[in-house]
């Protein structure tokens, strides 16, 4: 056996694997298709049907010809709200793709419920009705932060690395969008959102917003974390599309004003701020929202970071304080800060002091102390596991350094957050 | 008029983008399918499977010269 034929074995193994995790964890099925579209094998037990939905939905006919020549996976969603990821992977020798496909799925289990009420609301025989939604209540449901998780574990399978949901594609559909009429009063309210969920969704906000403040390019990676603990945004409304919406242009809101407290300007923030709300009213699918939020995500941060490295601060200085943000998490020690940077330990210190304003020193346990700040209000982490995630050795040092900055112990910074909360929600309630 | 024998439905609903105006599917339960609706095109693709379904449902054009652009799907002869 060839190399080449080894490695496409062992591709096929770690595949045969996964589908059978995901069918075994959650009834997700798995579809390897030809470069033509041809059916090869599914784990789908509706492979007609479904097969039928991909290609009346246009989600083939993207897989197979804008999609061809991706590298990485790509996410297609359809007017009914069924969501697809695919990812290429080549034959023996490398002379031919074929297409690795993975669900359908749904985001919200409201969206079998609208289209049972449409069903019913529009008089279909029982008979039509049940061969429809047979197949759709198979279905598996399944929040976007998983299926992001999914999506990167397929991608492992087939090309054994890691990537962020930041890097996948996302389908951009001439689909319109499905209008909802369901009678919407009739449908009850099955799962209520645990307030818990709501704060890691905050937390993973936090955090993102802080990353736009500090213009930080290496944000992908320090906010992977946090988006794979959220939830999906869903209020269950009856109209995915539109919450999802709602909730974006929200955190366009929040995105600008953390790039203005980032130092960008009011004007090209709201210039910014607009031009975005503008793109999300035209979206029409959720995978394209899903594309448009990251872009409109690194935007924002690639626009303070402009700012943050204007041309009075030094390339070095600048690749310096980059480095700084990017790796705060991480042990920094400022002789190989230096030697990486091509200047003397000394040398680099006063000119950073000189050209940022601030000593190198502070700029690092500034940048931590931010981001412990963020930490604090928004999880549960213990002050000890903080200290020792931000580098800051102990719990006593963390305390110290932490009450010189804000005037009190972390503990205390922790607790005050907590009454005003709970001021804000009495007040609210009230 | 009959959908004919092993009809590639994804080009069947394809060819019916073509037509000049609405092409229903009508099945024995008296269901009545506007297949330029999405929605229908999938509840048709739903019911795919089901060949005695499928052989026994009619398909009505509004306009009669949109027969012609169906005429490789269905039997012309009812």
């Amino acid at each position: 056996m060839s190399e080449e034929q080894g490695k496409y074995e062992k591709t096929f193994q770690r595949l045969q694997l996964f589908q059978g995790l995901v069918h075994s964890g959650c009834g997700m099925s798995m579809w390897c298709l030809s470069n033509t579209g041809e059916v090869l094998y599914t784990t789908s037990s509706y492979e007609k049907e479904l097969k039928m939905f991909l290609q009346i939905s246009g989600c083939l006919k993207y897989a197979l010809e804008e999609a061809r020549d991706f590298v990485r996976p790509f996410i297609m969603s359809d007017s009914l709200g069924l969501i697809w990821a695919g990812e290429y992977i080549f034959s023996t020798g490398g002379t031919e793709r074929l297409l690795i496909i993975m669900g359908p799925l749904f985001f919200t289990e409201f969206s079998v419920k609208i289209i049972k009420n449409e069903l019913q609301a529009m008089d279909f025989s029982l008979m039509l009705q049940r061969s429809c939604l047979n197949i759709l209540q198979k279905v598996p449901v399944l929040a976007m932060t998983m299926v992001h998780q999914y999506v990167q574990m397929m991608h492992y399978a087939i090309m054994k690395e890691n990537i962020l949901p930041g890097q996948f594609h996302y389908q951009i559909s001439e689909a319109k969008e499905r209008r909802v009429t369901a009678a919407r009063q009739n449908v009850k309210l099955e799962h209520e959102t645990h307030f818990n969920e709501y704060v890691k969704e905050y937390s993973r906000e936090q955090i993102i917003l802080q990353c736009i403040k500090d213009g930080n390019l290496n944000y992908s990676n320090i906010v992977a974390p946090e988006i794979r603990a959220a939830i999906p945004d869903s209020y269950e409304t009856g109209q995915p599309l539109r919450e999802s919406k709602n909730v974006v242009l929200i955190f366009t809101a929040l995105c600008s004003r953390a790039a203005v407290e980032g130092g960008l300007s009011v004007k090209t923030a709201k210039e910014m701020e607009v031009s975005y709300i503008r793109q999300i009213e035209n979206t029409r699918t959720v995978t394209e929202l899903m594309k448009l939020k990251y872009t409109m995500m690194e935007d924002f941060v690639e626009g303070v970071h402009r700012f943050k490295n204007g041309p009075e601060i030094s390339l070095h200085i600048r690749e310096c304080y980059d480095y700084i943000k990017a790796h705060f998490m991480e042990p920094l020690d400022l002789r190989k800060i230096a030697k990486k940077i091509g200047y003397t330990e000394y040398y680099l210190t006063r000119k950073f002091q000189k050209e940022m304003g601030i000593s190198l020193l502070d700029c690092i346990r500034e940048t931590r102390l931010e981001y412990a700040k963020v930490w604090l209000i928004t999880t549960d982490k213990s002050i000890q596991e903080i200290s020792e995630q931000l580098q800051f050795g102990t719990r006593n040092y963390f305390s110290r350094i932490f009450k010189e900055k804000e005037g009190m112990t972390p503990a205390s910074y922790r607790e005050r957050a907590r009454i005003v909360g709970k001021e804000n929600e009495v007040t609210e309630c009230g | 008029m009959r959908l004919k024998e092993n009809v590639d439905y994804v080009l069947f609903l394809e060819a019916i983008k073509s037509c000049s105006k609405n092409v229903f599917f009508q099945t024995i339960e008296g269901d009545c399918l506007n297949l330029k609706s999405v929605l229908a095109q999938y509840l048709f693709s739903a019911i795919s499977s089901n060949t005695e379904f499928m052989e026994k449902s009619n398909i009505v054009c509004e306009c009669q010269e949109d027969y012609e652009c169906l005429k490789d799907f269905i039997s012309l002869i009812e």
